[in-house]
This record gives C-alpha cells, sequence and structure tokens, in this order.
C-alpha cells in the first residue's frame, strides 16, 4: 500500500546560542560606547621668569570670578567675548589669559574658543591676581 | 496500521529579520564608537565650540575634588609631582591632561606650573567637541 507520507522538513542548525551571543555583544557595545568626539586644546602654562617679559607686552583677557571678562580695557559678559577681543587692536598673535581664583575650567575654554575664533591660537594661561575684586 | 507520521513543524515569527537588525546594530556600535578604558578618575570634560586634532588618551587626570590620576594612581596635587616626574619621565611627545569642566581653573594651573617646572614638553587639554 503506496503512503504518501509529508516529506521530513529539514532541520536548521540552532540559532540560539548565536543569538545569545549577539545580544551580549549588543549590551556591551551599548554600555561601553563612547559617541563624544575628544578634541585636543593646546595651551601653553603660566611663564616662567624668561617669557614673563615677552607676555608682558601681549593683550591679556581677564577672566573674573563674577562671570565677567575684561579687555582692551572693556568689561562684559563671557557673551560678549568674541566682539571684545575682535575690539583688540592692534590684532595680537599671542594673548594672556589671566584667570580669577574660582573660576571654573569650562569657562577658560570657552573664552580659549572665542579666541580661536577671532583667529587667536597662541593662548598663555596665567593667574589673575586680586581676580575676586569686582 | 499505525503509521509513525512525523508532527507539522510550528512556523512561529521569522528570526531572521531581528538578527539582521541586531547584527546591524552590532556593526554601527563597533564603528561609530570608541571604545576606551576607564579612567581612574570620574571627569566630565569642558566642552569646546572649536575645532582641533582628536585626542589622544589622557596622561594626567585632574578630578573634582582636586585629585590628581597619574596612569591607574590618584594622589592630591601636591602629593602627585612626583607621580608626574615619573610619568614625564618615561615617555615624550604632547602631555594631555582632562580636567573635570566644574574644577577651579586655579588648580589646572597649578598641575601645569608643575609640569612646567619638571618638562619643556606641550601641554593640551582634552575637551569635548560640542559641534
Amino acid at each position: 500500500m503506496a503512503l504518501s507520507l509529508p516529506a521530513p522538513t529539514r532541520r536548521l542548525s540552532c540559532l540560539t546560542p548565536l543569538i545569545d551571543i549577539v545580544f551580549l555583544l549588543l549590551v556591551f557595545l551599548m554600555l561601553t560606547t563612547d559617541f563624544g568626539r575628544m578634541l585636543s586644546m593646546p595651551v601653553i602654562a603660566p611663564a616662567n621668569s624668561s617669557e614673563a617679559a615677552s607676555e608682558a607686552t601681549a593683550p591679556t583677557l581677564r577672566l573674573h570670578a563674577d562671570g565677567t571678562a575684561e579687555a582692551a580695557e572693556e568689561r562684559g559678559g563671557d557673551g560678549q567675548l568674541v566682539g571684545m577681543i575682535a575690539a583688540l587692536q592692534p590684532r595680537p598673535g599671542k594673548v594672556v589669559v589671566e584667570i580669577a581664583a574660582g573660576v571654573p575650567v569650562q569657562r577658560v575654554v570657552s573664552a580659549i574658543d572665542a579666541l580661536k575664533a577671532n583667529g587667536i591660537t597662541s593662548v598663555s594661561l596665567s593667574r589673575l591676581e586680586g581676580g575676586a575684586a569686582k | 496500521m499505525k503509521l509513525n507520521v512525523p508532527s507539522r513543524r510550528e512556523h512561529g515569527d521569522p528570526i531572521i529579520p531581528l538578527i539582521n537588525v541586531i547584527f546591524l546594530l552590532v556593526i554601527f556600535f563597533m564603528v561609530a564608537g570608541t571604545i576606551a578604558p576607564t579612567p581612574a578618575l570620574d571627569v566630565r570634560p569642558p566642552t569646546s565650540k572649536a575645532d582641533g586634532e582628536l585626542a589622544q588618551a589622557a596622561d594626567i587626570i585632574l578630578g573634582l575634588d582636586g585629585r590628581v590620576a597619574v596612569g591607574e594612581q590618584v594622589a592630591d596635587l601636591t602629593a602627585a609631582r612626583s607621580l608626574i616626574e615619573r610619568h614625564l619621565a618615561a615617555g615624550e611627545g604632547p602631555i594631555a591632561i582632562t580636567a573635570d569642566q566644574d574644577v577651579p581653573a586655579e588648580m589646572l594651573l597649578e598641575l601645569l606650573a608643575t609640569i612646567r617646572s619638571l618638562s619643556d614638553r606641550p601641554t593640551i587639554l582634552t575637551v569635548r567637541g560640542d559641534k
């Protein structure tokens, strides 16, 4: 007697271990990946005595602790930095950033950004003596 | 006569598209992300809108509490001098510093002055690109 049996289905190789591993890999990458681009910003350390003379002629940008900045005898908020630096005449090749006590690093970086926006890439950092004074 | 007929296989939801998508996600994370060793101090670097070269791994980390990490070792700012000296003697090229964005800048100045007193190597501040 001829019976028409269904053809046996071909068993696929088991995918579950593969999926487990790939899921683990995905979770690991999601937890450890950092998408932020880390950039480098050259800074010149506070001048020693031999360089102090050359820096004495460079214009200064003062960052005060009360959130204001001062350049070319003009004082204003950090938002006005780009304009204040643009007013520096003659166009300086180097600027000394004098930082008052209590100014966070983020403000210094923002000031260097403003200098770069004005084409000034040589920036020297220094402490502003008596910077707490308003 | 009883015949041992194989049971019909149940067809569930197709799993191959799911695997495809997960593989694509894995490839995306591998290509777009960066995996770096966990730093000895947890810091939030300052953000910068300016362009710059991609930063190298930090040599020295300045934390919000004023502690300094040089490699795996952590010390306060004054005690870190010997660690920095050893680190500077071991390598060459620019020194990359990562400072927390809220740390007072006078601590960064003190660290820069310490580095400058020990070496003439240029210093680089690591910032997070914000463009």
